[in-house]
């Protein structure tokens, strides 16, 4: 038996496909619920809040918590700082200061973060059930949450009795065990503007990222902005693509993968990508471009090198 | 199901970080402090150019340096033991198993 659910969890949507009974289902949902009580950057109680209000200082965390800031670290330094989880404040500054529900479609112009003098993620500690942040910065658990949320409830169902699970949370997915009837796990990676998807992807274990300009865009002084921060500007990035993609064996991993793709110069873009590993890119006329390990997860279909839907209907200027 | 994980496919160009050294670069330019720079010119102001040369060729190193050596020093010191255990966790779950995809999804993946 299998059971399929869709819901909102960390102001993103949810599917989950359990290849197991539906009280599975219903521990996914508690189990995501208390994540994101713990690392939602909008709740000024959750343990993500406390240590940006008392940054400088040691705070008790739980388990995942002291996860997530580990990893988030290890993200940094794999992608040689593409990623950069202390970039809160130049993500505030560029307007995204509330849940992306709430916020207001045509904000006022806002200054640009104080960017250069902020504290690099390696300065985030942790000691046991002990974090600290340093003093000045903000901690952003954005993406990089819902890719280890990912990984933590498909786990947390594994352990559970799941015979195989499959989670979304916001575009990470991640997926573990057999399908029903005993099959891989098949995932679409799609586009915005895309009426097929890009590509299908298939997994028997592991996890499938995808990060994009596109989505979650918003007005500030009259400019679009957008949740890609530039950490070396503290502004809304030129990116030199519209959308990334990355597949690796973790949903955190594949998500801070994402970031190098979408930033690096175009000739680049797949440095930081493992070779075990795989990844494509759209940029902002169409085209595609993917790394060669990308036939092993598409059972050796070609991905396309152009998605003419969106060469016909991608607005330009919509960043 | 899981492939037992191959070291040698995380190799270079990718490149295995080590433990004690800093993030790769990433098109990081040089880091100016601004405090720094205040400091700079306000010593050239007081002592005249000359000193300005020699504060510049003082100040110079610390704009040269990209702040990763002051970072690699702090991995070091403060995350060794955390890194090892880090990066051996990375490299267990670096590789996902490739399956052949079925004609339709089970779920999408469209961006965060």
């Amino acid at each position: 038996m299998f059971s399929d659910a869709r819901f909102r969890a960390m102001g993103s949507d949810v599917h989950l496909v359990v290849h197991g009974s539906q009280a599975l289902v219903d521990l996914a949902v508690t189990r995501l619920a208390a994540l994101e009580a713990a690392w939602s950057r909008f709740r000024p109680d959750s343990e993500i809040s406390r240590l940006n209000a008392g940054a400088g200082r040691w705070l008790e965390v739980s388990a995942p918590t002291a996860l997530l800031l580990q990893r988030a670290v290890e993200g940094w330094r794999l992608t040689g700082g593409a990623y950069d989880p202390l970039l809160l404040h130049a993500l505030q500054a560029a307007g995204y200061d509330r849940s992306f529900e709430a916020l207001d479609p045509a904000l006022p112009a806002v200054p640009p973060a104080r960017w250069w003098n902020r504290p690099l993620p390696p300065e985030i500690e942790v000691n046991g059930s002990a974090a600290r942040i340093p003093a000045g910065a903000g901690f952003d658990p954005g993406g990089i949450g819902k890719g280890l949320a990912a990984d933590l409830v498909t786990a947390d169902l594994m352990a559970a009795g799941a015979v195989g699970v499959c989670v979304s949370v916001g575009g990470d997915v991640r997926v573990r065990g057999t399908a029903p009837g005993g099959t891989p796990w098949t995932i679409a990676v799609e586009h915005p503007l895309a009426a097929a998807p890009v590509t299908l992807v298939g997994l028997w274990d592991g996890a499938l990222a995808t990060s994009s300009v596109l989505r979650r865009v918003w007005q500030a002084g009259g400019r679009p902005r957008h949740h890609i921060i530039e950490p070396d500007t503290g502004v809304p990035a030129r990116t030199t693509a519209d959308l990334a993609s990355v597949i690796a064996g973790d949903g955190w991993l594949a998500e801070v993968l994402t970031k190098p793709v979408l930033l690096r110069p175009a000739d680049r873009r797949f440095d930081n990508v493992p070779s075990g590993c795989a990844a494509l890119a759209v940029v902002a006329d169409g085209t595609v471009a993917a790394t060669a390990s990308m036939s092993r997860f598409t059972g050796g279909a070609l991905v396309p090198t152009v998605l003419r839907s969106v060469e016909r209907t991608h607005p330009g200027g919509a960043r | 199901m899981n492939e037992p994980f191959d070291s040698s496919r995380w190799d270079p160009p990718y490149g295995r970080v080590p433990v004690s050294a800093a993030p790769p670069a990433f098109d990081r330019r040089p880091r100016r402090r601004p405090w720094r720079t205040a400091a700079a010119g306000a010593v050239a102001a007081v002592s005249g150019a000359a000193v300005a040369v020699a504060v510049v060729a003082v100040v110079a190193p610390t704009f040269a340096d990209d702040g990763h050596d002051d970072d690699g020093v702090s991995i070091e010191s403060h995350h060794g033991a955390e890194h090892d255990e880090a990066e051996h966790s990375v490299t267990r779950s670096a590789a996902p198993t490739p399956a052949q995809p079925s004609a339709q999804p089970t779920t999408g993946s469209h961006s965060s």
